[in-house]
């Protein structure tokens, strides 16, 4: 039926306003898209075009106290895949996986994989990078990331620690400064259409990576190396389970070496039991022994309870409420006064002064030294000893903390509470960084010492140094005299805690001590750990001091206060018949030797010797020239050549960039902060400047691109 | 005579064709050339100008004769649309899954897009009486004979598979019957149960793995994607996303000709066919799509108007057969383009690439002019 027109109007209206609806929408939905979304998609528009390669910032050096360098970053390829632009998944990965070492399936997989970026191998052998690079496959990429290396292998391994695979710190200085060394991560963006080709004139930014900042140690190479030698020199000699060393700068807090043995080498670091890994020295507590005595005289003095004279009858024996206490050598002094029960170590003397000091000032004291909490050093994994609860300790509990037993602490603590002895009573914060040094700017600042607080007086510090050095001069430390200089120390003897129960067999020999009496330079603790045979501290480690003082001292160029000993000491030596293979060892001066000549030479000498490069001849050695060294130490050979140093005018090596793709090419140039000028179209043929020059900052380099 | 005739071609109608045909030529080349230098490189660009041209002269060829005399053709045009759709199954060309293309000599061309053409004539000679009007009010007999007289050729497009194709005969179906005089409420009841069938074999596909006749996995696929277009990041679901970040990325003013990435990096799909609107939206933003949607709506009102003053029913119901395709491919593509219509694999009318359809328009739109030029009265 044919509609009548009226009707047919209506129904053409009301098609017409459903149209008009329906347009209505779809624009609505247009100007919702571009006008309230369009910036966001914008961006997401780029996004999709744009792919991010993170480039690794430079971790931070760590030098020692003078600037020699105790871990450094060294660039190394790294190989990655950009999946959708591997031409044959199958056959790259047949290929790839002798030249990685890699299981053909899993280089299959990660290949095929559908992302747009793919780590192959991290951190690649140059030869194995070399090697890649010649296969010329489609869609493979190198980046630069910074490898962490250690020069010294196991030097100061515990001090500094080290860093993982993604430049993170993960001990030692290494993890308590790594937002210092860390640095930000830079990235390249580059345009990439659907397929993942890039474009060639694309639009791409480029962050730099800011290089993380380097830090100066309070450590001396030098002397650690010393301590470290004469810790291993104790433990081989008497056959001790390990050690500790630690020297410390009275006024300042400042650690001049710290190390314990069994240590590792830092670029093995996975290859050993990760129980090796921690610093004992500041996360493992143990009885300090006699050690502790010069603290409790230093209470006792301090709150008056008696003077170096006063007078003690001692019968080798002392009855406490609930125990009977002998002295070490349970030999009695008989009638004597203090000074002498300090030289002689007398438990009897320390006990009976510690039970008219009382248990408040005991432990109030025990604080004011800092003994009853961590130290605050800047390292990580700091802990703290334990103390019986104060409002529980019983008197014969007192009586054994008096010479140093059942209290536990850690090495540092212990060592930072005498160096406040031996600064007048000042208590200062450890420290083992002295100095972070900006990596842009180059400016160094310096960390400064930190006073904690007085523990007390000058003149009862003097008292207790003079008393210590009566230890040496005439007391149970007599082993640690250095020729030619005053020094002071106390000598310990601790009962490990094994199993939960006090031993008799398993002993810490200890010896701490300072040097020269008259001005102190340093505090020096040595700790060896379960001597067999003997393992009185002042037989085990007061020789220990004494060898690495009289060399530090030495080193430091502290004059000696009474020279003629010396020349006496050296007279004896001379008469004395040595053993020619204890005999120590000077080292010559190697740079320029074939390497081979030095292999002949440490295998004379029965070194341990370590050769770092794969050059003909030696650049550098350590230790320096004139050092001794005894056998059964290492020692440590360079033969690569360094990378040439650039003039000293900021400017910079131009790399050689033949062979390379447009985007290696740019990598590579704005890494350098150098600028680039194309013509031509694919892989890089030629440059202006060439390989090798120097240029200034900011130097286009032109490229010229070709087929190859 | 002709003389008359040629004073009632409605003008305005042709100008507002030709400027989409010409943003249509402008977004080929923009999707596919990189600067008006290489435009006449693209080979997209070169066939669709001689396809346009070929069109403009089978659109003045449809004009000359009488639209009434057409009709007499009916069962010959009926049978040859079913033949040539029988025929593309048989002996057709298949590409990416779906067998479309039936050539003939060098060229091909796809039957599905002429026999839209063809049974727009066909069905609305067979609702429309031949001669004087009848008296007689359509009954549901007649709407049951309407549908499979659409739905036996629309049945043969599903098969090829083309689903959006199939869904346009069901377009004509409905903007004729509505013209002709059908009960609207009709015909709404019979959309819905349509719809609701759909829907019905979607869920039951989704949730209990039914097996739907007819349908093709990726047609499925396709129908889900709109409904959540997270579900398949990398299939449909990842075109729309592309899709309406290029949209998005024009903003206002474009990016300029041959400028953004939707298109020139290859991050949309089909880009100079299904998906033209996505590159006119990223190209010349806000301004293009508004020029493209304001030349449509100006289409349709033409369009509209003469059906209003058509000589007859039939001219009235033909036109409202164009009308109904052309609204509804322009709703689904634009919508599809932004995510509130499904991916049905629709182009654009007169906008994107394709010799078949821009022709079968073109001779649509001579059709319109026919009924438009020989209308009994002035128009409002």
């Amino acid at each position: 039926m044919r509609l009548p027109s009226i009707q047919m109007r209506r129904r053409v209206l009301h098609g017409l306003i459903l149209f008009l609806f329906l347009l209505a929408v779809l624009i609505f939905r247009v100007g919702w898209i571009q006008i309230v979304m369009g910036d966001e998609l914008t961006r997401a528009a780029f996004d999709a075009r744009i792919r991010e390669i993170d480039i690794q910032p430079r971790r931070g050096v760590i030098y020692d106290s003078v600037g020699r360098e105790m871990a450094v970053s060294v660039d190394v390829d790294s190989l990655y895949a950009i999946p959708a632009e591997v031409q044959n998944a199958d056959a790259a990965a047949a290929e790839l996986a002798g030249v990685l070492g890699m299981d053909e399936g899993v280089l299959r997989d990660r290949l095929s994989r559908p992302a747009s970026f793919v780590w192959l191998k991290r951190k690649l052998a140059a030869d194995t990078a070399r090697a890649v690079r010649e296969m010329e496959l489609s869609g493979l990429y190198f980046t630069k990331e910074s490898e962490r290396f250690y020069p010294k292998g196991s030097l100061a391994s515990h001090l500094l620690g080290f860093a993982g695979i993604d430049s993170q710190g993960l001990e030692g200085i290494e993890h308590g400064y790594d937002y210092v060394l860390r640095g930000e991560p830079g990235k390249i963006s580059m345009e990439f259409d659907a397929e993942g080709r890039e474009i060639p004139q694309a639009v791409y930014s480029h962050e730099e990576p800011v290089p993380g900042d380097n830090i100066y140690l309070t450590i001396d190479e030098m002397i650690q190396y010393i301590a470290e030698r004469e810790l291993a020199n104790v433990i081989s000699e008497t056959g001790a389970r390990g050690g500790h060393i630690m020297l410390m700068e009275p006024d300042t807090g400042r650690i001049l070496a710290m190390a314990s043995h069994p240590s590792y080498d830092l670029n093995q670091w996975s290859r050993v039991p990760s129980e090796l890994w921690r610093n004992p020295l500041v996360s493992e507590t143990q009885h300090p022994g006699s050690v502790f005595k010069p603290i409790t005289a230093a209470a006792a003095l301090e709150e008056g309870v008696v003077s170096p004279e006063t007078g003690f009858y001692d019968p080798g024996y002392v009855r406490v409420p609930g125990a009977v206490i002998h002295n070490w050598n349970r030999q009695g002094l008989d009638q004597t006064d203090f000074a002498e029960g300090f030289a002689r170590s007398a438990n009897v003397v320390f006990v009976k002064t510690a039970l008219e000091l009382g248990r408040d000032p005991f432990y109030r004291y025990v604080s004011a030294f800092g003994l009853d909490g961590p130290t605050g050093i800047d390292l990580p994994g700091e802990a703290a000893g334990i103390y019986p609860p104060r409002d529980s300790a019983r008197p014969v509990d007192l009586a054994v903390m008096a010479f140093g037993q059942t209290l536990t602490v850690t090495p540092l603590q212990m060592i930072t509470a005498i160096s406040a002895v031996v600064n007048d009573g000042e208590l200062l914060r450890p420290q083992v960084v002295s100095a972070v040094e900006d990596a842009d700017s180059g400016v160094v600042e310096e960390v400064p010492p930190e006073v904690v607080r007085r523990a007390i007086s000058p003149t009862t510090a003097a008292t207790v140094r003079d008393l210590m050095v009566s230890v040496v001069e005439e007391g149970t430390g007599s082993n640690a005299r250095v020729p030619g200089y005053r020094v002071g120390g106390k000598t310990g003897t601790a009962q490990k805690t094994v199993d939960g129960v006090v031993s008799q067999d398993h002993h810490l020999a200890s010896f701490l001590g300072f040097a020269p009496a008259d001005d102190p330079a340093f505090v020096c603790y040595v700790v060896v750990d379960e001597p067999e045979g003997m393992y009185y501290g002042g037989v085990v480690a007061a020789p220990v001091f004494s060898a690495v003082t009289e060399e530090v001292l030495r080193y430091m160029d502290i004059a000696p206060s009474h020279p003629e000993e010396i020349e006496e000491a050296e007279a004896e030596d001379d008469d004395l018949l040595q053993p020619p293979e204890s005999e120590p060892f000077s080292m010559p001066d190697l740079i320029g030797w074939p390497v081979d000549d030095v292999q002949d030479l440490a295998v004379e000498e029965g070194l341990h010797l370590t050769v770092v490069g794969d050059g003909p001849t030696v650049e550098d050695q350590f230790p320096p020239p004139g050092l001794e060294v005894r056998p059964g130490s290492g020692i440590v050979v360079y033969t690569e050549v360094e990378p040439e140093e650039p003039p000293d005018d900021g400017s910079v090596r131009v790399p050689d960039l033949d062979g390379m793709s447009l985007r290696e090419g740019a990598e590579e140039l704005r890494s350098l902060g150098l600028r680039m000028e194309i013509s031509g179209s694919g892989i890089i043929t030629g440059q202006e400047p060439g390989p090798g020059t120097y240029v200034k900052e900011g130097t286009i380099i032109h490229l010229q691109l070709g087929s190859p | 005579m002709w003389r008359r005739l040629l004073r009632r071609i409605d003008w305005i109608l042709i100008v507002a064709v030709m400027v989409i045909m010409i943003l249509g030529m402008l977004m080929i080349a923009g999707s596919t050339a990189d600067s008006w230098r290489t435009i006449l490189d693209s080979p997209f660009v070169r066939r669709q100008g001689a396809y346009g041209l070929a069109g403009l002269g089978l659109m003045v060829a449809t004009m000359l004769v009488d639209y009434r005399h057409i009709r007499t053709f009916s069962r010959l045009l009926y049978a040859a649309s079913l033949g040539m759709l029988v025929a593309v199954l048989m002996v057709g060309v298949e590409a990416g899954g779906a067998t479309r293309w039936l050539p003939v000599g060098p060229l091909s061309f796809q039957p599905a897009e002429v026999a839209r053409v063809l049974v727009l004539i066909t069905l609305a000679n067979q609702v429309c009486a031949v001669g004087s009007d009848s008296k007689r009010d359509y009954t549901w007999m007649d709407l049951f004979w309407s549908a499979v007289h659409v739905g036996v050729p629309a049945g043969l497009v599903v098969v090829q598979p083309d689903l959006g194709t199939a869904l346009v005969f069901a377009a004509v179906l409905l903007g004729q019957l509505y013209i002709a005089g059908f009960s609207p409420w009709r015909l709404l009841a019979a959309a819905w149960t349509g719809l609701a069938a759909v829907v019905v074999l979607l869920l039951s596909h989704v949730r209990y793995g039914v097996d739907i006749p007819l349908l093709q996995p990726y047609m499925v696929n396709r129908l889900i994607a709109f409904v959540d277009p997270t579900a398949d990041p990398t299939g449909a679901g990842y075109h729309l996303q592309q899709s309406v970040i290029a949209i998005g990325s024009g903003r206002v003013a474009g990016n300029g000709l041959f400028r953004g990435g939707g298109a020139q990096m290859h991050f949309l799909p089909e880009q100079h066919t299904d998906f033209i609107f996505s590159v006119l939206g990223e190209q010349l933003g806000m301004v293009g799509v508004s020029i493209l949607l304001l030349s449509f709506i100006v289409v349709f009102l033409r369009m509209l108007s003469i059906i209003v003053g058509a000589a007859d029913q039939y001219g009235a119901v033909l036109v409202g057969g164009v009308v109904a395709i052309l609204f509804f491919r322009v709703v689904v593509n634009v919508g599809m383009t932004m995510g509130v219509m499904p991916i049905t694999g629709l182009p654009l009318p007169f906008v994107s690439y394709g010799g078949s359809a821009l022709m079968a328009d073109l001779v649509s739109v001579g059709l319109v002019l026919n009924v438009g030029m020989r209308r009994h009265k002035i128009l409002f």
